[in-house]
């Protein structure tokens, strides 16, 4: 390949490098930056062009300086005229020399985890199992680096503690908004080690349309009620912005930050019925639909793939899809780290800006297995040049997965044609079909199979929705391509309107079910319930026919356009139009648009084109009107020509048809946007009494916590002094009313259950559970007689007042024992039950550990089999979610403890009292969620309302 | 009621690990108090220059905890009441010829397992060939002999815990991250044969052949990762607990199993303050001892230690009480339950010891005094600790390069006192060495001081106890909630490490710089 002349005079290259921004400019619409653009402005501030762009720009001076420039400089040149330098500067970068070397894997993967219960377990099964093991190979630009499995187990370890340390508790959503990059990684398995819900957000691309992702993504991420949001520095900007409209968020942080926490904190179990992440669709921006998937979803899914492409322990898996969609992240990345394949992968971009990139990653890593959407292969067959490919191998390559869009016919055919001769078998192909409601796969058709293409007759098919075969020489006929079956486990049935099962080669809805299936929209029910069935059903929201046992997909019936009784389907428009030249390849939306006069929908074609001319523009319109008059039968109504990047597209690149109808017909697709530095300021504006309301909030919450501490001080102070001044009863009085003002001046409420059931006096023990730190506090509030806490230790988690306080109550040491100086705990129990005293008894162990598992030891038990004195079970709950020592955010929830009936101790034998600890656990356990299931509500009572009865 | 005299005048028993700090005093506490007993054999793997025997007359006989007694008794008795075999717990039926084995058969009734490899972190293999393979060799041979069998274990195989390890927890499946008892994810029989093969596949990748350093770090690796991903602290309680579950599945045995704490120097027995062996709480002693100020502990926490004495007796009352049948199958030994000391005022106790002595380690010592202003001691936070250690290798970074450049100019300009320089400079060596060490031997400590919290519940000794007779019960006290700490750690644990202990672990320390 020629570089760019050495003797090239510098001043030609900046003048031809500042025509193509402009150039670029104008074809963008922003006619007033083109005029303003010199050699010094900042491509990204002043011009708004992003990464994208910088692609489109990058192949424009390739093609006209007819070289291959080196990417990392242009990367990073911020103006034309860095530009102009680094194309002048840039020796030639030879593919073969500096494609980052990737090593094969020296040892077959261990065997994926048996019957795991989330996606952390998978983690912690393979980076224990063998954690030198490389989990991927992450190409950037020419460079790369392999992360391995114990790296990430680490790092994400790290970032899990970052984030319990930092307040997130279970079920707690956090948001990802990274590209592909490590961070990403450690970030979601970070997440999902600290039990918490992943939101994966795509991050903001095009300066240029900053306003629109600001409001998007703070939809969505309002919706999610996210606590924590993890970004990189680069866009600090517009993170600043959507926190202040995000009154759930506790911090935004990055991995780095949050892996600079001090000690790795032990993991938290998931069960497969808990959340693993929300994947947003492309809803609108009022009405943000976030798919929930649970860990089981997740697993059944990976495997269900697993069986369907018959992977092996061999196969090694290519990449170059978004993280932040279902395709990359699951179909590619979890399936991978599931059975410990490694993978190779890179960014969106770099595959944007070099096509050729990923087929190359595919030789290099000697890749079997690679999902990509149908337009990549369109590009790869179209776009690069016979001479980027140079000793190409695709001979490894045994699994081609075709999804995420529709799977064109044509498609597959050129592309098998062109990479035939370098390896690749049509054999490969595997066009599948699947849905983020379904996590993301659902119907594979055999492998090792060339596409099934099915031809049926287009006039029954638009007016009847009947797929009859074509005779061969049925020049208009449709074509459509087979998607096999249901995975196993899955199934799908296509019905009609009325929901009945459509017969063979008739379109209806298709519906599905099985383990993969979402639980529904994250906080939208009437979403969730539009598209369920009282039978477990779902509706995909696709059409689709059955024919020799496979499905074959027509479309998404939202985008089906029904016009004089007639379908149409978009695609099919859509293709024809991006045949006339000057018509930006996948870049043009078809949707039916209401016509209140004919009572029907007229056929809109809205295309992007870079053309500016009025002639050009004329012939355009006039090419597409024919185009696809020719290929449907009747020319559209209206065709629409508009700059590039002003048809709305999802963050996987799909067309949004109904988002480009609801634009076209609000007049608002031709809007000229604001410099991004105005959309910047235009945003903090409409922010600014956000912005002071935090720093109030913040202000008061400060306020409170002090009243709070100085409550919880003066009470304690007070009551403890009394208490102890007190003789007996009247000194556990006086804790107890302290403890109660303590609780409702604070404004907690704590309700009691079955408090009826205690013995008002004699001597009893009383065990609980231990479920915040706050506990002894609660109990001393409710409990309406005199009683002892049996160990001091239990109070030591509270502040110090309340400490002091409740310390009145902590059984005294016996004077008369010496050894060890006063008393061993069940001396101490005991005696005070022989004073005919009440005692309460915490479990050993962490605060919060669940009450089927707390450690209790045997003295209390032992103490009450040789008084005889009755045991009372206790099952508190919600202290630790309300009643948080050094709490920073707003408290939820309420404090609830339920006393169960006297249980009676039986004789002082070792195997008698673990009896009785476990009957007693079972029986707090059971007791917890009884209180949980409000249709068992025993009799209440109210701290603040509780009837002083005698 | 026991009567556990009796027990040992009408049964045979087989000792292991009678080498070790703690088979040492059961054996002597055996042959102290029950003189009458009926016999017992010693099963002791011969040296390399030394059979069993020869390895009984001068390793334990001569031993101070034996000496005493072994003079009282007069050889004749001893031959009479003790016979020592040649055997290795790792190889077939104990290594034990199969005459012997015909010999031994049905006269043996129980063996008490004392054997066990406790090192921390040691390479794989040698971990297992002691502590799991040993475990189902003795399980093997209890079944050949018809005995019933009494195993050592440690309380540490709960693993990470916060507080209370109770005996009642289900042996076989555990793991300490396990959520319930019914959790499938661990088999010890699975996790056992993986491990084989790991070592099988290092025995055939690693460069240099078996004994190079290549390999032997590949197998204190693997340890340490499985350890790590079920939750044990170490490789030694990560193999101990294989061995106790491989016990627990035995369904043909009658075994019970023995969990001491730490085991630290005697209360009473031999005498006051006996100890042997580095694998205690002594190297946090001689650090305090050393002049380390700064603890990362968790002030609150108890030390789970237990004297070896009082494991010893309890083992004896275990053994009587396995061979009359009356039995549990777990018996934890810990003070922490009845009578804890906790970290805070423990170090408080050793770093005040140590500035009453007034003394560190000589030169070491008066570095500590100018690196650090001596102060009582303080109890740090994990990350402090590591901001300290960075503070403390900048420092000597700084210092050394100050040297090198001291050094370059006197010998640019060929100015005298290079000599005295280098010395300054090998000085500074030496104290960073003792420092990384003390980081390592620290850090080794950091699961049972900070990052966890033990307390063994000990319930199934006191009811052991309650079932013998008052005579036994003053032959062989179990009386935690009497020691008096103070007293202990400082006139017997200091006094017994100093005595028996530091020059055995300072040539550890010279081996490992």
């Amino acid at each position: 390949m020629p570089t760019v002349a050495r003797s090239s005079d510098a001043a030609v290259v900046e003048a031809i490098v500042l025509q193509i921004v402009r150039e670029l400019l104008v074809e963008l619409g922003s006619t007033r930056a083109a005029e303003g653009a010199t050699l010094d402005s900042s491509l990204d501030r002043d011009l708004g062009l992003g990464s994208l762009e910088r692609v489109e720009l990058l192949v424009r001076c390739e093609r006209r300086f007819e070289a291959r420039l080196p990417e990392e400089a242009v990367e990073r040149a911020e103006t034309p005229r860095q530009w102009a330098r680094a194309i002048l500067g840039g020796a030639q970068v030879g593919r073969a020399t500096a494609r980052y070397r990737i090593e094969q894997p020296s040892r077959l993967p261990p065997p994926a985890p048996e019957s795991p219960k989330d996606m952390a377990e998978v983690l912690r099964h393979h980076a224990g199992m063998d954690p030198e093991r490389v989990q991927a190979h992450l190409l950037e630009g020419d460079s790369g680096q392999d992360i391995s499995y114990g790296r990430l187990m680490e790092t994400a370890s790290r970032v899990a503690a970052g984030l319990i340390g930092g307040g997130l508790r279970r079920d707690e959503t956090v948001a990802i908004m990274l590209p592909t990059c490590p961070q990403f990684f450690f970030a979601f398995f970070g997440v999902m080690l600290a039990g918490g819900i992943a939101v994966p957000i795509y991050p903001p691309a095009r300066p240029d349309k900053i306003e629109e992702y600001v409001r998007r993504q703070v939809a969505i991420l309002k919706n999610a009620g996210v606590r924590f949001l993890i970004s990189f520095e680069q866009v600090r900007s517009v993170t600043e912005i959507m926190r202040l409209n995000l009154p759930s968020l506790v911090a935004v942080s990055s991995v780095e930050a949050l892996s600079r926490a001090a000690e790795a904190s032990p993991s938290v179990a998931r069960e497969p019925s808990e959340t693993a992440f929300i994947q947003y669709t492309s809803g609108s921006t009022g009405d943000p639909k976030g798919v929930v998937l649970r860990h089981g979803n997740l697993l059944a899914n990976i495997r269900g793939i697993g069986e369907a492409v018959k992977v092996r322990p061999t196969d090694i898996v290519v990449s170059w899809l978004p993280l932040y969609h279902d395709m990359g992240l699951i179909g590619s990345w979890l399936f991978s780290v599931y059975y410990g394949l490694p993978i190779t992968l890179f960014s969106p971009l770099a595959f944007l800006s070099r096509p050729e990139r990923w087929l190359w990653a595919l030789h290099d890593s000697r890749g079997t297995l690679c999902p990509a959407p149908n337009f990549s292969y369109e590009l790869c067959a179209r776009k690069i040049p016979e001479a980027a490919l140079q000793g190409l191998d695709l001979s490894s390559w045994r699994i081609a997965i075709n999804a995420g869009e529709a799977v064109l016919p044509d498609t597959l055919e050129r592309f098998a044609r062109r990479f035939q001769p370098y390896g690749f078998r049509a054999t490969s192909f595997v066009p599948c079909y699947g849905l983020a409601e379904s996590s993301v796969a659902l119907a594979f058709p055999p492998i090792e199979r060339p596409p099934v293409i099915d031809r049926i007759r287009r006039d029954a098919f638009e007016s009847e929705g009947k797929a009859v075969p074509a005779g061969a020489s049925d020049a208009a006929a449709l074509r459509f391509v087979a998607n096999g079956r249901a995975m196993p486990e899955h199934e799908i049935k296509i019905v009609d309107d009325d929901g009945r099962e459509a017969g063979v080669r008739v379109q209806g809805r298709l519906l599905f079910r099985g383990p993969s299936k979402t639980a529904g929209y994250y906080g939208n029910p009437e979403a969730t319930a539009a598209i369920t069935t009282e039978d477990g059903w779902m509706d995909s929201g696709d059409l689709a026919y059955w024919a020799d046992g496979e499905i074959y997909i027509t479309g998404r019936r939202k985008d089906l356009i029904i016009r004089s009784g007639h379908n149409i389907i978009p695609q099919e428009v859509e293709a024809a139009a991006a045949e006339v030249s000057g018509v930006r390849r996948g870049c043009v939306a078809a949707f039916g648009s209401r016509d209140p006069a004919a009572g029907t929908e007229r056929l809109v074609v809205v295309a992007e084109t870079r053309a500016t001319a009025k002639d050009e523009l004329r012939r355009i319109e006039r090419e597409v009107m024919e185009r696809v008059s020719e290929a449907i039968g009747a020319p559209p109504e209206r065709v629409e020509l508009i700059a590039p990047h002003s048809i709305p597209k999802t963050s996987s690149g799909k067309i949004r048809r109904n988002e480009t109808r609801r634009l076209f017909e609000r007049a608002e697709l031709k809007v000229t946007r604001r410099a991004p530095a105005v959309q910047i300021v235009k945003l903090w504006s409409e922010n600014l009494g956000r912005w002071a309301s935090l720093k109030l909030r913040h202000l008061s919450e400060t306020a409170r916590r002090f009243y709070s501490r100085a409550v919880v001080g003066t009470l304690g102070a007070v009551g403890g002094v009394w208490a102890r001044l007190l003789p007996g009863a009247s000194g556990a009085w006086m804790v107890s009313a302290a403890s109660r003002g303590i609780l409702s001046l604070t404004g907690y409420g704590a309700t009691a259950r079955g408090l009826g059931q205690l013995n008002k006096e004699g001597a009893a023990v009383l065990v609980a559970n231990r479920a915040g730190a706050f506990d002894p506090l609660v109990l001393a509030a409710l409990i309406r007689r005199p009683f002892l806490f049996a160990d001091a230790e239990a109070l030591s988690p509270m502040p110090r007042a309340a400490r002091f306080l409740l310390g009145a109550l902590a059984a005294s040491p016996l004077e008369e024992v010496l050894a060890p100086p006063g008393g061993t705990l069940r001396q101490r129990i005991y005696a005070q039950l022989e004073r005919g005293q009440a005692v309460v008894v915490f479990p050993d162990g962490p605060v919060a550990a669940a009450s089927r598992v707390s450690r209790f030891r045997l003295d209390g038990f032992q103490a009450a089999a040789l008084t005889s004195a009755p045991i009372y079970p206790v099952a508190v709950q919600g202290t630790a979610s309300v009643l948080v020592a050094h709490e920073r955010t707003a408290l939820r929830g309420a404090v609830n403890v339920s006393f169960g009936g006297a249980i009676a101790a039986g004789a002082d034998e070792p195997r008698e009292l673990v009896g009785l600890r476990e009957r007693v656990r079972e029986t707090i356990a059971r007791l917890e969620s009884q209180a949980a299931d409000p249709t068992s509500a025993g009799p209440e009572a109210k701290t603040g309302a509780y009837p002083r009865s005698k | 009621m026991t009567d556990v005299g009796d027990t040992f005048r009408q049964n045979e028993m087989l000792l292991t690990g009678s080498s070790g700090f703690l088979g040492k005093v059961v054996l002597g506490m055996l042959l102290d108090r029950y003189p009458r007993l009926k016999h017992v054999h010693l099963l002791l793997r011969p040296g390399p220059h030394a059979s069993a025997s020869e390895r009984f007359e001068k390793e334990v006989l001569e031993s101070p905890a034996l000496v005493s007694i072994a003079d009282r008794l007069g050889s004749k008795t001893l031959r009479s009441k003790v016979t020592v075999w040649d055997g290795d717990l790792g190889e077939e039926n104990c290594g034990l010829r199969a005459a012997d084995v015909e010999n031994l058969n049905g006269r043996v009734r129980l063996i008490i397992n004392c054997a066990g490899k406790v090192d921390f972190f040691p390479p794989l293999d040698e971990s297992f060939s002691s502590n799991v393979d040993g475990a189902e060799q003795v399980v093997a041979l209890a079944k050949r002999l018809g005995s019933k069998l009494v195993h050592v274990s440690t309380g540490f195989v709960s693993g990470e815990t916060d507080g209370l390890v109770e005996e009642s927890e289900p042996i076989p499946g555990f793991y300490p991250r396990r959520r319930d008892a019914l959790d499938p994810s661990f088999h010890h029989r699975r996790e056992i044969e993986y491990v084989r093969q790991q070592l099988r596949l290092i025995d055939e990748s690693a460069g240099g052949g078996k004994h190079s350093k290549e390999s032997r770090e590949r197998r204190i690796a693997l340890g340490r990762r499985r350890a790590e991903h079920w939750g044990w602290v170490n490789t030694y309680t990560y193999t101990k607990s294989l061995g106790e579950q491989i016990i627990a599945s035995e369904g043909d045995l009658d075994w019970a199993i023995v969990r001491p704490a730490i085991v630290e120097s005697a209360l009473r027995f031999p005498f006051p303050g006996w100890i042997e062996g580095g694998r205690t709480a002594a190297p946090l002693v001689l650090m305090a001892l050393g002049g380390m100020r700064h603890w990362p502990v968790r002030r609150n926490t108890p030390l789970e230690v237990v004297p070896v004495d009082l494991v010893a007796a309890a083992m004896l009352v275990v053994a009587a009480a396995v061979l009359r049948g009356r039995h549990e199958r777990v018996y934890q030994l810990g003070t922490a339950d009845t009578h804890p000391i906790r970290l805070g005022p423990l170090v408080d106790l050793l770093v005040r010891e140590s500035q009453r002595r007034g003394r560190g380690n000589g030169g070491a010592g008066l570095a500590f005094r100018w690196f650090g202003p001596a102060s009582p001691a303080r109890i740090v936070t994990a990350s402090e600790m590591r901001r300290r250690r960075e503070r403390f290798e900048r420092r000597v970074r700084q210092i050394q390069s100050l040297l090198d450049g001291m050094n370059r100019m006197a010998r640019t300009a060929g100015l005298p006192g290079r000599r005295s320089l280098f010395r300054l400079a090998s000085k500074l060596r030496t104290i960073e060495l003792q420092a990384k060490f003390r980081e390592q031997t620290l850090d080794q400590y950091l699961p049972f001081v900070l990052h966890n919290r033990y307390i063994f519940e000990s319930a199934n000794i006191r009811a052991a106890y309650a079932d013998i007779t008052p005579r036994d019960r003053q032959l062989l006290p179990w009386d935690p909630e009497r020691i008096n700490w103070r007293e202990y750690w400082v006139d017997q644990q200091i006094e017994g490490i100093e005595k028996w202990v530091q020059p055995e672990a300072v040539r550890q320390w010279a081996f490992k710089i």
